[in-house]
């Protein structure tokens, strides 16, 4: 047993531990299969962000260096239509979010920036902490970072909740 | 020989006696003439005319002949090995001082009897000061013979008395009377030359430093005493001047210890405060009662300023930081600083000792390579130096901060402290317990809502409400529960703990079943019994290798085997009875298996923050980080990481610790 996988299971015996809250956002944060800890889907609601409405999920993985390099983590966008569930909002606009392929830019998930300490749980907050403090000077979707320059509340929030179901 | 007996009856009857008088019959002769021409043609002024005549006066004279005898008599006796006094000849000797002493001093104490009446005072003094001389070299010769340091000065030394009494002797040459407090110090020299001998005689002389406090406190009493009646100026100047840091020094040590009893009382506990550590860490101090009273009060000031200083640190570094849980705030705020320079990976450099730590005992090293017979003034002049920087160090520290304070009304008071402390171990008698946030969780939350706003320079916190800053703050953070992983701290390990026992994992019970199989191999009596014995056999093992040596067979006594009873093997001793307690608790509870485990794991600090799996090991240095274990070290440096994980912070260097 590797050491990355020695770290997940016991993430995931914390993470499945009823006793153990998550965060009130993240809904559920489970690998796919059992068999396969370096594959995990996370399922989140940023309460309290202005994307509080939505529900969305992340595709998390991981390497077999895991503690010592960050995981890849991605918001989901193009689900099949067999496996996509009615709840999930699978377009998420964000500045730092790219439409098309739910990739995240975030310094933290870089592995200059990446510290081992951090958990998968952890990295699920920073990506919600992202949400709400959007950095429109290195924007992955120009459209919507124009309208934060701009600062136009009306159409950023038009915009998030005409895309959640 | 008989015809000079007819000559004059005051001269003995040996030559040498005889000689010596002639002798210093021509010095005193020669000052006072020195003075008298050097007055009359006023070619040098009064400084020079002063230097000189010191140096012609009888004074200088024993004083340089006292050294030179001295040095002779430690040269001689660093050339020879395995010196040993004999007892008989050392109270012989004491004895033989003291009455030298008591002879000399006869008519100080009959001087001070009737004071008013006038006498002759010519002797008085020369008297004194050659008993001392003499008492000084027998001193110096007894310890010397029986293998010790000699244990002379006692806050003025023998050149000082010389110089004051020359001093003395020169404004009495025209009234000829000596005043009162004169006498009273030439009491209090003779009384620390007497305690010296009097410990000595009765082999007490490693309680020195109680005696000697009695004495150095009458002393300092009498001196601020004539300070506040102003009398001071009835002193010699070189007594003035000598006396002056050590009343400085005492005054600032009571002066603290008011200040701590007073927030004592208005806090009402005492358990806050820094005196309290200090109750607990006495032996840091590093007083020994075989020290002499103004080398340990010049120590106890230079300790409790370091304290008032550097309020946090303690020679201990009681501080070292065990970050848990909430690290996602200390990253944010971290994510804006981003580091520049990679010179060293530190992850690779390992480093014994706390380095403050390496630095104090470099120079303790210093002080002790200092030989004991160089000047003494020399060294306390430095100590004093060194006392004197940091007094001035710490008040131009409160003025700063009081500067600061004015001028930004942001930072709140408890800002320093939380930055600096922020999470404190309690100990209980079963060793490390719980480890809590010194802060309230508001307060904390307070302190990085400031921090956000500082960042972003667009709150100003004076207009929000406290409510506001609270949504504010939820807000910042979109609601990730922050606050409640900080109540969870606590308990996040036994949580941890009861997760495993809930679930059956392959390696919880592998490990369950090799303590199984330990548990079987030693049984807990096995292990008593070869533990409780721990010091009897380091007696046994240390009179053993001692006998194989060729050393004149010395008997097993308590202070050898102190010396040889270091403090690391103190501390491995201590580790073993640790292990003890909790194999013994184990096996009370060895009916509940749950119980056990938890046990075991309750008593840690906590895991590894990178693997999750090991006990923390390594401490980063200058960060204090400890949070990783040894084999996550290893791949960190493999890795190239140079930055702590917890704190971002530079890392220079680790340490390995081992919590038992």
């Amino acid at each position: 047993m590797s050491n990355a996988q020695k770290r997940l299971l016991k993430e995931f015996k914390k993470y499945s531990n009823p006793n153990n809250k998550l965060s009130e956002s993240i809904i559920s944060l489970t690998p796919i299969n059992d068999n396969n800890l370096f594959d995990w889907i996370a399922i989140i609601n940023p309460i309290e962000t202005i994307y509080k409405k939505g529900f969305y999920k992340l595709s998390i993985k991981l390497s077999n260096t895991y503690p010592l390099t960050p995981p890849i983590i991605k918001f989901i966008t193009n689900e099949s239509q067999i496996d996509r569930d009615e709840q999930i909002t699978y377009q998420i606009p964000h500045c730092n979010i790219d439409f098309k392929t739910g990739e995240i830019c975030l310094d933290i998930l870089k592995i200059d920036n990446w510290s081992p300490i951090w958990t998968l749980e952890y990295s699920i907050l920073a990506i919600i902490y992202l949400l709400n403090n959007q950095e429109p000077n290195s924007p992955l979707n120009i459209d919507f970072a124009n309208l934060i320059k701009l600062n136009d509340k009306l159409a950023i929030n038009s915009i998030i909740n005409y895309y959640i179901k | 020989m008989s015809g000079n007996d007819t000559v004059s009856d005051i001269e003995s009857n040996w030559v040498i006696v005889r000689l010596l008088d002639s002798f210093s019959n021509a010095i005193y002769q020669q000052s006072k003439e020195d003075n008298t021409i050097n007055i009359n043609n006023n070619i040098n002024n009064e400084g020079a005319s002063a230097f000189i005549s010191y140096w012609m006066s009888p004074f200088s004279m024993m004083c340089m002949i006292t050294a030179v005898i001295m040095n002779r008599i430690v040269i001689f006796a660093s050339s020879r090995r395995n010196n040993r006094l004999p007892l008989i000849s050392n109270i012989i000797l004491r004895i033989f001082a003291i009455y030298l002493l008591l002879i000399g001093s006869y008519e100080i104490f009959l001087k001070l009897w009737n004071y008013n009446t006038t006498s002759t005072t010519d002797n008085i003094l020369k008297s004194l000061h050659l008993s001392l001389c003499i008492s000084q070299i027998f001193d110096t010769f007894i310890s010397v013979a029986s293998g010790l340091k000699p244990s002379m000065e006692t806050g003025i030394t023998l050149f000082e008395y010389s110089l004051a009494f020359q001093e003395i002797e020169k404004s009495t040459d025209n009234d000829n009377s000596i005043s009162i407090e004169i006498l009273i110090i030439a009491i209090i020299s003779i009384l620390n030359q007497l305690n010296i001998h009097l410990l000595g005689l009765f082999n007490l002389l490693n309680y020195k430093l109680i005696t000697s406090t009695i004495i150095g406190l009458f002393t300092l009493g009498f001196y601020s005493y004539n300070l506040i009646n102003g009398s001071i100026s009835n002193l010699p100047v070189i007594i003035i001047i000598g006396y002056l840091p050590h009343f400085c020094i005492l005054n600032l040590i009571i002066l603290s210890l008011l200040i701590y009893l007073t927030t004592g009382l208005v806090k009402f506990s005492f358990n806050d405060l820094l005196i309290n550590n200090l109750l607990i860490n006495w032996n840091s101090i590093n007083i020994s009662l075989s020290d002499d009273f103004y080398t340990a009060l010049i120590k106890f000031g230079e300790f409790i300023l370091n304290l008032s200083i550097n309020q946090c640190y303690i020679r201990e570094t009681s501080n070292i930081y065990l970050p848990i849980d909430n690290f996602i705030q200390m990253e944010i705020n971290n994510m804006k600083n981003k580091n520049k320079n990679k010179n060293m990976n530190g992850y690779n450099n390992e480093i014994i000792n706390n380095p403050e730590l390496m630095n104090i005992e470099k120079q303790n090293d210093e002080i002790k390579k200092i030989s004991v017979f160089k000047w003494v003034i020399f060294r306390r002049l430095k100590m004093f130096n060194n006392v004197v920087m940091k007094f001035i160090k710490l008040i131009v520290l409160k003025i700063i901060s009081i500067f600061r304070k004015r001028n930004n009304n942001r930072i709140n008071d408890n800002d320093d402290n939380n930055k600096v402390v922020k999470y404190r171990i309690i100990e209980d008698d079963n060793g490390v317990k719980c480890i809590y946030l010194d802060n309230d969780n508001d307060n904390n939350d307070n302190d990085n809502n400031d921090n956000d706003n500082n960042d972003n320079d667009k709150l100003n916190i004076n207009e929000i409400n406290d409510e506001d800053l609270n949504k504010m703050y939820s807000q910042l953070l979109l609601n990730t529960e922050l606050p409640d992983n900080d109540e969870s701290n606590d308990y996040q390990e036994s949580d941890d703990n009861e997760d495993e026992n809930d679930e059956d994992i392959p390696t919880d019970n592998e490990s369950i079943v090799s303590d199984e199989e330990i548990q079987e191999l030693f049984t807990n009596n096995d292990i008593n019994h070869i533990l409780t014995d721990m010091r009897e056999q380091h007696i046994m093992t240390y009179h053993m290798s001692h006998e194989k040596e060729f050393v004149p067979i010395s008997q097993l006594t308590r202070s050898n085997f102190s010396k040889y009873y270091t403090d690391d093997m103190k501390l491995l001793d201590y580790l073993i009875e640790r292990r003890l307690k909790m194999v013994n608790n184990n096996n009370n509870k060895e009916t509940f298996n749950d119980d056990k485990c938890k046990e075991i794991n309750d008593d840690q600090l906590g895991i590894c923050v990178v693997c999750h799996e090991n006990s923390r090991q390594i401490v980063l240095w200058p960060c204090r980080c400890l949070a990783i274990c040894e084999s996550c070290r290893v791949s960190l440096f493999i890795r190239e990481f140079a930055t702590c994980v917890c704190c971002r912070g530079e890392v220079e260097g680790f340490s390995r610790i081992y919590v038992p």
